[in-house]
């Protein structure tokens, strides 16, 4: 179930009935939790179940087999690695490599091909196969202790507030809050019901109506230069209403309960540069690459040519994680080829470290921002053609005929933007003042108008058409 | 509503954060409560910014018509409401086939004031495609429609969110006033009025500029129309299979069931559409709806019927009547079914010849 369908405004009062009653034993609570989570999870189609457990299962008794005999604890790791990556590659990756090796037969002249074959994806599973590994690896490199309680590992993996759109979580984080009994404040409780509306705000309000701009451009055979500018725009501020809006939500039903998730994103598109932006965007996921992939292969270490090799390797990767297409693997590679770019000189300064401040300030946002944004051109496409033709017409200028913007569309684009924006210079300011704006929470008319208004905007202009999270799909 | 982190003085915060909640709760009672009152003389517009099908909606929610059109946008085009002296309701939207058709007549069944007279104005482009589509239909549903057909057809299940959104729009004054708010903003914003409303009688958007918009102004070619109906075609044939049929049987039943007059009537559509459709398509169209009405007993008026010669001044394109075609087309149909009122032909049985008098 989505969070944004009333089936799940359904379930979450049941959840948290049961969750209070419960929270005290923290061992009835999970085994609740946990009920809640797979009936969560289940929803959606109940044979997934076997996925979750078959990878619950097998990285359980890795990590108890890891610790307890090092001799053979590689061996465990491998087993563990390739089962849960075997999953991921049967159910994600397949049918992208056979029709991939179908392409280049038929390019040999080998009309015969390999067949065709379409498994139903299911929903999450890169995210919750990359939480299970990352335990396993964890126990492995000893920075934990393998789990001796096999419920709350499961809990662990498929946890319902994070467990099909992330955070990404990592053991050390969560173990310790589902080993002792809950204690649900006040405070938690106001934070989580206002995560909640935010979220939902994000998402039904801002990204569900920024699709409707989005996407006819995207199924146009030749939109204008405009049109296309403008989708680039609405597309950037979509994926990330939808992707934050979702983790708010996560973040915010975990409160309820006295959990606290990760922060999955900082003010993303404040960054003047890659590497800083990938410190702020999806942040759970750029840590998991940094600490399981990068590292590993020597990181930064060796300097030179194997750190590019590393950064390329890695950011590939990260691409393909997203789906299997070839154009989320060139996104990937595009945004490489910006790290990268952003080690050379000219760039290097601009990006620059700290506060953005002054022209250069503005200057180095403003190239990455529209940086960032044409790859996210590369992440919408079909494919990587219509990637090409549509730079080539923005480029351009090309574009004849009626445009398929209209005013309403671009007002909401700059709606979009200066809510964006307007947010996160409002949460920067914040952090910089040490808290300050806590200040002018202690009356209650601004609390109300905050409401009312999101609470019109949801009623009036929200789209209930059941659109996915788009996250929901990797 | 950025989540606070210190928790100092968290209590006459927590104090201001529940009364904040409250009072915009309390508010939305108050906006709930005279949304209800505001919402029948609230105006209705078309193309409200959501499209055909939502004004559709909305206009069959607030009207009880005597007579009623059914169809897709030909059958908006090819009926000037304003040539029939009844209350009547063009319900006919954009792409609206069988399946759509049936979603509205579910919805009319249960009006307390039923209409006594619906006319169907059908072309094959109603029976196009074999399976379910689901496109449109579930903006008419209710839970039981929907329970009904998710029931039936694993298809229909996922639009569910829609349902959910329809009661709502139903039960709620603030959700009511949802379509027309946002029409007025986007008209607004656009610097647009509210189109004339065919729903209620006025001239569609094409009408309203008049008969000159005609095939002889050159609106379509041979490649364009070529174009469309290659578009249409499915391993170069014109796909009418038995799912919108058995719809459309579905409509029949219904009109039965609930004593409302029914009369299927052939739309026409212009000379140069017919002549790049396979030649089988109207053939086999006039057969199916022939078996149809002679099994169920329905009136079917075919476009031979009403001595009516249509010319290339009274199409606006190779789908649409213009506003000269419609009023030709409407009096053509009107003579014709004050025939079959004064004959009390057999054909005339679904809901029984009194309907008639409904013209």
């Amino acid at each position: 179930m989505r969070f944004d369908s009333i089936i799940f405004f359904l379930f979450l009062p049941l959840a948290l009935i049961g969750f209070f009653w419960s929270r005290k034993s923290p061992r009835a609570r999970n085994a609740w939790l946990l009920a809640c989570s797979y009936l969560f999870y289940g929803w959606w189609d109940w044979r997934f179940l076997f996925l979750i457990l078959l990878s619950s299962s097998v990285d359980f008794l890795a990590a108890t087999q890891i610790e307890k005999n090092s001799a053979r604890a590689r061996r465990w790791l491998v087993g563990s690695v390739v089962t849960n990556l075997g999953i991921l590659f049967s159910f994600k990756y397949f049918g992208f490599f056979v029709a991939s090796a179908n392409m280049l037969l038929a390019q040999l002249g080998l009309e015969q091909g390999l067949g065709s074959f379409a498994v139903m994806l299911p929903v999450g599973i890169s995210f919750y196969t990359f939480q299970s590994m990352s335990y396993t690896i964890d126990v492995y490199r000893g920075e934990i202790k393998a789990q001796k309680d096999p419920l709350l590992f499961a809990l662990y993996v498929s946890f319902f507030p994070q467990l099909v759109a992330g955070p990404i979580e990592r053991a050390r984080m969560l173990f310790p809050q589902f080993a002792r009994p809950s204690s649900i404040t006040a405070l938690g409780f106001q934070q989580g019901v206002n995560l909640i509306i935010w979220g939902l705000f994000k998402k039904v309000v801002l990204a569900d109506n920024l699709a409707r701009v989005v996407d006819p451009v995207f199924a146009a055979t030749a939109p204008d230069w405009f049109a296309i500018l403008l989708a680039c725009y609405a597309f950037a501020f979509q994926i990330y209403f939808d992707f934050s809006g979702y983790t708010d939500m996560a973040r915010g039903v975990a409160k309820l309960m006295g959990f606290e998730l990760s922060l999955n994103f900082r003010m993303p598109y404040l960054s003047r540069g890659p590497q800083d932006f990938w410190r702020r965007w999806h942040i759970s996921l750029s840590q998991w690459l940094r600490d399981y992939l990068y590292k590993p292969l020597g990181g930064s270490k060796n300097g030179g040519f194997l750190t590019l090799r590393n950064l390329m390797l890695t950011m590939l990767l990260g691409g393909l994680w997203h789906g299997a297409a070839w154009h989320y693997l060139w996104w990937g590679v595009f945004h490489g080829l910006l790290l990268l770019l952003y080690r050379a000189k000219p760039l290097a300064s601009l990006a620059g470290e700290g506060r953005a401040r002054g022209v250069s300030g503005f200057l180095g946002w403003f190239v990455f921002f529209h940086l960032c944004t044409w790859a996210w051109m590369l992440f919408r496409v079909e494919e990587m053609g219509q990637f090409v033709w549509f730079s080539m017409r923005l480029f351009a200028g090309q574009g004849t005929g009626p445009s398929l913007v209209s005013r309403t569309d671009i007002l909401l684009v700059i709606f979009s933007a200066l809510v964006l924006f307007g947010s996160d210079w409002l949460l920067g300011r914040h952090e910089q003042e040490g808290g300050t704006l806590h200040k002018c929470k202690s009356a209650w008319a601004p609390q109300a108008l905050m409401f009312t208004s999101a609470f019109v905007a949801l009623i009036f202009f929200g789209v209930y058409d059941g659109s996915p999270f788009i996250y929901f799909q990797f | 509503m950025a989540a606070p982190s210190s928790t100092s003085s968290s209590k006459p915060r927590l104090r201001a954060w529940l009364t904040g909640l409250l009072v915009s709760l309390g508010l939305l009672g108050l906006a709930e409560l005279g949304s209800r009152w505001l919402r029948s003389d609230f105006p209705l517009g078309y193309y409200m910014a959501e499209g055909e099908a939502f004004a559709v909606r909305e206009n069959l929610n607030r009207q009880d018509p005597d007579l009623v059109i059914l169809g897709s946008s030909r059958a908006r085009e090819a009926l000037a409401l304003s040539r029939l002296d009844r209350e009547a309701a063009n319900l006919a939207f954009a792409a609206a086939t069988a399946e759509e058709n049936a979603a509205i007549m579910r919805v009319l069944i249960r009006k307390a004031h039923k209409p006594a007279l619906v006319i169907y104005a059908i072309t094959p482009r109603q029976l196009y495609g074999s399976k379910p589509a689901y496109a449109q239909g579930p903006l008419f549903w209710n839970l039981d429609d929907y329970q009904l057909e998710c029931a039936a057809h694993q298809s229909a299940c996922p639009p569910r969110s829609q349902i959910v959104h329809n009661n709502l729009q139903a039960g709620s004054g603030l959700f009511g006033l949802r379509s027309s708010l946002r029409g007025v903003l986007h008209n607004w914003v656009e610097d647009k009025h509210f189109a004339e409303n065919p729903v209620q009688g006025g001239r569609s958007i094409w009408h309203q500029r008049g008969p000159e918009l005609s095939l002889l102004g050159g609106m379509v070619d041979e490649d364009r129309v070529q174009a469309y109906v290659r578009r249409l075609l499915v391993d170069g044939a014109y796909p009418m299979g038995d799912y919108q049929l058995d719809r459309l049987t579905e409509i029949v039943e219904l009109a039965r069931q609930n004593g409302i007059g029914l009369v299927l009537v052939e739309t026409p559509v212009a000379p140069i559409l017919r002549r790049h459709l396979p030649p089988d398509v109207y053939p086999r169209f006039h057969q199916m709806i022939t078996e149809l009405s002679q099994e169920k007993g329905v009136a079917w008026v075919k476009l031979d019927e009403l001595n009516l010669r249509l010319l290339d001044a009274d199409f606006l394109d190779q789908s649409h009547l213009n506003l000269r075609g419609a009023v030709r087309f409407t009096d053509a149909l009107r003579q014709r079914l004050g025939g079959l009122r004064r004959g009390q032909e057999n054909l005339w049985v679904v809901g029984g010849a009194r309907k008639l008098k409904a013209l």
